[in-house]
C-alpha cells in the first residue's frame, strides 16, 4: 500500500513537473497536442524514476545484514513520505479543481495558488518531507534512498526541460 | 526612476524605427541595482561594450514566450475579447459597412492578436494587426501565426503611423512602460488618430501585487530578464488616478471608463485592469456598451 501510494504521488509530481518544463516554450495558441506529448513524456520519465528508485531500495535491502529489518525501516520512512507528500498533493489537487469552476474568475485560482506559491515551495516540501521521513533512523541505507529520491524528484524538471530548451530558435 | 531591462536593452530611432546600438555602460548607469539585473545586462554585451543584438533578441523572444504562458494562465485572451467586442460593436455602427481594423500597440510576439484570430470570434469584417518596434518579435509573431494559419498580420511599425489607421487600438501590459509626460503623449497620439476607441489592459496595482508577483515570477520564470521585468512591471503599474489624468490630458475627446480598477476583495482574483475609451459618445453610452461588466466598470 505504501509503495503504491508513493508511486502514485511520484507519478503525479513528475506529470506536473513535465507540464511545467514544457510551459512557456511554445508560442502557438492551440497547444493541447503539445501538452499531451509533454504529459506522456513525463509519465514515461516518472515510470523510469520510480523504477530506478525501487531498484536502489531493492538493492539496499537485499544487501543488508537483516533484509527484513531494513525493509521495515524503509517502509516506515515511506509512510512518513506519504503523509507529507500526500497532504501536498491533496492541496494541489484541490486547487487544480478550480480549473473547472463554473465562475470564470475562480478558474485562475490554480494559477495563483498552484503555479505560484506551491511551485515555489515544492523543493522545500520535498527536502523537508524526506528529512522528516529519515529523521531518527540510524541506517545509512534509508538515508541513501532518501537522498536518491530527493535528487531525482528535484532534478526531474530540469531533465525534462532539456527537450524544450531550444524551441525558441525556430522563431528567430 | 525605475526601469525594466527590456526598456533599456533596445533602442530605436523614433522616426525610422531603425535599431540603434545600446552601450552596456548606458544600461548599467540607469540600472544601479539589483546585481542580478546588472548580470543579465553584462551577459548581453559583446566586445567593445555594445549590446549584441542577436543575444538581446534571443533573450527577448524567450522572455516573451514565458510572458505568453503567463497570459495564457491568466486568461488574458478571453479578457481582451470580452473588452474589445463591445468596442468593435460601437466602431461597426460608425464604419458604414467597411472593414474594421483592430491594432495591438506594442504587440510583442502577438499573443493577444493571435488568440483573437484563433478564438475571438470578433467577426469576418475585423482585421487584426499587431504592431511593435522590435523586428525579432514581429518575425516570431508572423511565424507563429503562419504555423497555425491564423488570419492576422504583424508589422514592425509605430501603431499610430500605419497606412491604414486603426479603428480600435488595444494593448496588454504596455501602458506602464510610458512614464510621466510620456503617458499623456501616448494618449495624445490616440487623440490625433482617427480611432474610434481604445482598450488598454495592464497590471492592476494593489498592495499585495508586488509580493504576489515576486512569488509567481520566482517560481515560474526561467529567464532572468523576464523574472526581473515581471516584478518591476508590477511596481511600475499605473494607478487608476494616474491613468485618468493622463487620458483626460492627452485624449480629451474620448469618454473613458476603467474596468476592474476598484480596490476590493474581489480584486484579489483580478490581476489586470483596463482603460476603455470611445470617441464622440457620452459616458453613459459607454457604460451601456459595457453593461455586461456590471459594477466592474466605472466611468472616469
Amino acid at each position: 500500500m505504501t509503495v503504491a501510494a508513493l508511486s502514485a504521488l511520484a507519478l503525479f509530481d513528475v506529470l506536473l513537473s513535465g507540464t511545467r518544463a514544457a510551459a512557456g516554450r511554445d508560442g502557438r495558441i492551440a497547444k493541447p497536442p503539445y501538452y499531451r506529448a509533454a504529459g506522456l513524456r513525463a509519465l514515461a520519465a516518472g515510470a523510469l524514476l520510480i523504477a530506478g528508485n525501487a531498484a536502489l531500495v531493492g538493492a539496499l535491502v537485499a544487501t543488508a545484514p537483516q533484509p527484513s529489518d531494513a525493509w521495515l525501516l524503509m517502509l516506515r520512512a515511506g509512510v512518513r513520505c506519504v503523509e507529507v507528500f500526500g497532504a501536498f498533493a491533496t492541496l494541489t489537487l484541490i486547487a487544480i479543481l478550480f480549473w473547472f469552476a463554473p465562475v470564470r474568475e475562480l478558474r485562475i485560482v490554480p494559477t495563483l495558488v498552484v503555479l505560484g506559491p506551491l511551485t515555489l515551495i515544492r523543493p522545500f516540501v520535498i527536502v523537508g518531507g524526506l528529512l522528516y521521513a529519515v529523521a531518527g533512523v540510524a541506517s545509512w541505507r534509508v538515508w541513501l534512498a532518501g537522498v536518491a529520491a530527493g535528487v531525482s524528484m528535484i532534478g526531474i524538471e530540469f531533465v525534462l526541460g532539456r527537450a524544450y530548451r531550444g524551441r525558441w530558435r525556430r522563431l528567430v | 526612476m525605475t526601469f525594466e531591462l527590456s526598456d533599456l536593452v533596445v533602442d530605436y530611432d523614433p522616426d525610422t524605427l531603425e535599431r540603434r546600438d545600446v552601450l552596456l555602460d548606458t544600461v548599467l548607469s540607469r540600472l544601479p541595482s539589483p546585481a542580478s539585473a546588472r548580470r543579465v545586462a553584462r551577459s548581453l554585451a559583446a566586445d567593445g561594450g555594445v549590446l549584441d543584438r542577436a543575444r538581446v533578441d534571443a533573450v527577448l523572444v524567450r522572455s516573451h514566450l514565458e510572458l505568453q504562458r503567463l497570459h495564457e494562465e491568466f486568461r488574458v485572451g478571453a479578457l481582451m475579447r470580452d473588452l474589445v467586442a463591445p468596442m468593435i460593436a460601437v466602431a461597426r455602427q460608425r464604419a458604414g459597412g467597411r472593414r474594421l481594423r483592430v491594432v495591438d500597440l506594442g504587440c510583442g510576439m502577438g499573443f493577444v492578436v493571435r488568440w483573437l484570430a484563433a478564438r475571438g470570434g470578433l467577426g469576418a469584417d475585423v482585421d487584426l494587426i499587431g504592431a511593435d518596434c522590435n523586428r525579432a518579435l514581429i518575425t516570431a509573431a508572423q511565424r507563429l501565426a503562419a504555423e497555425e494559419g491564423l488570419d492576422c498580420r504583424f508589422v514592425a511599425a509605430n501603431a499610430f503611423a500605419l497606412r491604414e489607421p486603426a479603428d480600435v487600438i488595444i494593448s496588454i501590459g504596455v501602458l506602464h512602460h510610458f512614464r510621466g509626460d510620456g503617458l499623456a503623449a501616448v494618449f495624445a497620439q490616440h487623440e490625433r488618430s482617427p480611432a474610434t476607441g481604445f482598450v488598454h489592459v495592464d497590471i492592476r496595482p494593489t498592495p499585495i501585487a508586488p509580493i504576489g508577483s515576486w512569488i509567481f515570477h520566482r517560481a515560474r520564470m526561467r529567464e532572468p530578464l523576464a523574472r526581473f521585468d515581471g516584478v518591476r512591471s508590477v511596481v511600475r503599474a499605473h494607478r487608476a488616478d494616474t491613468l485618468r489624468r493622463a487620458i483626460a490630458s492627452g485624449a480629451p475627446g474620448f469618454a473613458l471608463a476603467l474596468v476592474d480598477a476598484r480596490p476590493g476583495v474581489a480584486g484579489l482574483l483580478r490581476i489586470f485592469q483596463a482603460a476603455v475609451g470611445v470617441r464622440g459618445v457620452s459616458g453613459e453610452a459607454l457604460r451601456e456598451a459595457y453593461r455586461g461588466f456590471g459594477s466592474r466598470v466605472e466611468l472616469a
